[in-house]
């Protein structure tokens, strides 16, 4: 015990050399726990980041699933619908689903209900075109306009004007209008400047009108001559009107939008349809076959789960960046730790190296009086474990102050996360420090274990 | 029949500098009896320094033997000889060579940190040894806040303190003016009358060594008899 007590008073008694070597120390300790703090803390708002990440991508995809879930859903009840219309229809007119067997839609775009702004037109001469091909029966044109569309969402319009051939006798047992008139009649050919609207246009109270009412479009008035129920997808918000009506309207005299083709027989259907094909490669050609939703079903799935995972890898893509940047954070960390742990082994060596030559003769004179080299070299690791343990309480004082003041501003951290010294932070301050201060005492303390004490004496 | 408590024989010692070889001591033989108040004089460089680092276990002898208070020192390992300077050895340097920091009483106290376990115990027997010395009102005083006379008597005090076979005082009177000097011969003197010290002085002082009661002289290495 009394020599920890002798290496304490030396160290007390020469406060001046002890504080300042202690301050130093404690500049390398406060830098020791500043970034153990700092990388923690980094650590801790990045975790925040990658979470954050996390949680926004799951939330897209569940929209984006969501949002793709709802429109599947839609087309199936359509689909439903249409099916169970058209078994209904099979039912009432014999031949019906062997018509439908027969169509082949044509369109300059994806889909045949779409039309409008951005959408390429098709000239009506092609109708020409398509009735010179072998084993077509009929072709009926049409023209669709979306009016108030604001975005690409097909959905978001304020109505469809779908403008078609009136005379029902082209193809026998099918009409391209819809069959399920509610109020008034079925439009015909020679009505004029007539309509057959949505309910659907009525009950959201768009048109606010009935049968032998007025509505203007586009500034041009016409009558309502009939209401009928939608049972189609996407038939909701049309009305329908001649073909030509519907040209004139929209100043696109001589163009149509789609063309539904009748085949003579269902056997030759596709054949129809690959010549079809063969005039123009842009068109949207689709077999009554292929129309089932599963393949539109197949597309938006398969759009999905391209967004989902584009989204998903550019999730990955930030989460890794940001892990990267904590891992980087961490490689600076150590070296700054390593650095300032050699800095304050090295500064503690020097200190302790010039004292043990300031202190030759003292050396001499306890050899001399019979004190054994360990007792010398205990001594001497002590005073410097004190140093440093007196660095280390102020290094983890000056460590708190700086995480607390200073963090926040050098530190790019979300607002949550604080930059606090937790307890093993001092721990690891204080005994880093005094196992500094004895590292560095270790090579100095057995040299001045090995003094000669006649030439300490002589010449210390 | 009294037994010598430090006898050396052929007690040699050669020191290498720039390659030649000088013989510091040659073949001394000395028999110092318990009690006795010894002289060793000589001029600068005759060997006197040498011959008591040797007898003190401070420095080893190139031949010869050293025979302390009946064991012969002269091939104890340093690992082991410290036991020897802090049981059998008490020093007092012509520089005092009081450790600077400490206060009178500490430096008394120093020597005997591992004979006396107890810190009373070891402040009692300091304090005893400081008035002995003449030095009981200036215990907590640092040796700077000494004058030369008192710190040397601070170090007697301290050679004292473990009880030693043998006194091994190195010009004591060095840096001390002569009626100072004098004043602490006398009190070495004292200590072999009153204390039955042994005392080995060394000096070049003539008056000093007078009042020892044998002088033995050093000239070239070689240890004459009176």
């Amino acid at each position: 015990m009394y020599v920890e007590a002798r290496a304490f008073k030396s160290v007390w008694r020469r406060k001046l050399r002890t504080l300042l070597v202690s301050f130093v120390l404690a500049l390398c300790v406060a830098v020791l726990i500043s970034t153990i703090a700092g990388v923690r803390a980094s650590e801790e708002s990045t975790k925040e980041m990658v979470a954050k990440a996390e949680a926004n991508t799951a939330d897209m995809v569940a929209k984006v699933q969501a949002n793709a879930e709802e429109m599947v859903a839609g087309i199936q009840a359509s689909t439903e619908e249409m099916v169970a219309g058209i078994e209904q229809g099979a039912e009432e007119t014999i031949g019906q689903t062997e018509i439908m067997s027969r169509m082949i839609m044509v369109s300059s775009g994806f889909g045949p209900m779409r039309g409008g702004e951005g959408t390429n037109l098709m000239s009506e001469d092609v109708v020409d075109d398509i009735y010179s091909i072998e084993g077509v029966a009929a072709v009926l044109p049409s023209l669709t306009e979306r009016v108030g569309a604001s975005s690409d969402d097909p959905r978001d319009y304020d109505y469809a004007v779908n403008g078609v051939l009136l005379d029902s006798s082209l193809v026998e047992g099918y009409s391209v209008l819809p069959s399920n008139i509610i109020a008034g009649r079925q439009i015909e050919e020679g009505d004029g400047a007539a309509v057959l609207l949505s309910q659907d246009l009525i009950s959201s109270g768009y048109f606010q009108v009935g049968v032998g009412d007025t509505i203007t479009l586009e500034g041009s008035e016409f009558e309502v001559v009939g209401i009928f129920y939608s049972t189609q997808f996407g038939d909701e918000k049309t009305i329908y009107m001649s073909l030509e009506n519907a040209q004139n309207l929209f100043g696109e005299a001589g163009e149509v939008s789609s063309l539904q083709v009748f085949a003579e027989t269902k056997d030759v259907v596709n054949d129809v349809a690959e010549a079809i094909e063969n005039l123009d490669s842009s068109w949207f050609v689709m077999t009554f076959e292929d129309m089932p939703m599963g393949r539109f079903g197949e597309s938006i799935a398969l759009t999905q789960e391209q967004q989902i995972a584009t989204m998903q890898e550019q999730a990955s893509q930030q989460i890794a960046a940001l892990r990267d940047d904590v891992s980087n954070i961490e490689s600076l960390g150590v070296q700054i730790s390593l650095v300032a742990g050699i800095a304050g082994v090295l500064m503690i060596f020097g200190i302790m190296f010039y004292t043990v030559r300031e202190r030759t003769r003292e050396i001499g004179i306890l050899k001399a009086l019979g004190f054994s080299n360990p007792y010398v070299m205990e001594r001497f690791m002590l005073e410097g474990s004190y140093i440093g343990f007196l660095g280390g309480l102020i290094g983890v004082a000056l460590g708190a102050v700086t995480c607390s003041q200073l963090g926040p501003w050098l530190l790019n951290i979300s607002e949550t996360t604080s930059v606090t010294v937790e307890p093993y932070y001092v721990l690891i301050g204080l005994g880093g420090a005094v196992l500094c201060g004895a590292l560095g005492s270790v090579y100095p303390a057995w040299r001045a274990s090995r003094v000669s004490p006649m030439e300490a004496l002589r010449h210390g | 029949m009294k037994v010598p408590i430090l006898r050396t024989i052929d007690l040699s010692k050669t020191f290498e500098v720039g390659g030649h070889k000088v013989k510091a001591l040659q073949r001394a033989n000395l028999e110092v009896m318990p009690g006795e108040f010894i002289a060793i004089t000589g001029p600068s460089g005759s060997g006197k320094t040498t011959l008591l680092s040797l007898v003190g276990c401070l420095d080893k002898p190139t031949e010869g033997k050293i025979i302390l208070d009946g064991v012969d020192v002269t091939n104890i390992p340093e690992a082991s000889l410290y036991k020897i300077r802090r049981e059998k050895i008490g020093f007092i340097f012509q520089s005092f060579n009081l450790i600077e920091n400490l206060s009178a009483i500490e430096n008394v106290e120093l020597p005997m940190e591992f004979s006396i376990k107890s810190g009373k115990q070891r402040s009692k027997k300091a304090r005893e040894l400081l008035d002995l010395v003449g030095l009981q009102e200036r215990e907590k005083h640092r040796p700077s806040q000494l004058s030369v006379g008192e710190q040397q008597r601070v170090a007697i005090a301290r050679a004292l303190a473990n009880g030693p076979a043998i006194i091994l005082a190195d010009e004591p009177t060095g840096n001390l003016d002569s009626e100072t000097g004098l004043s602490i011969v006398k009190m070495l003197g004292r200590l072999t009358t009153d204390q039955k010290c042994t005392v080995m002085l060394v000096t070049h002082d003539p008056r000093v060594a007078s009042l020892a009661a044998r002088t033995l002289s050093l000239r070239d290495g070689e240890l004459l008899q009176e």
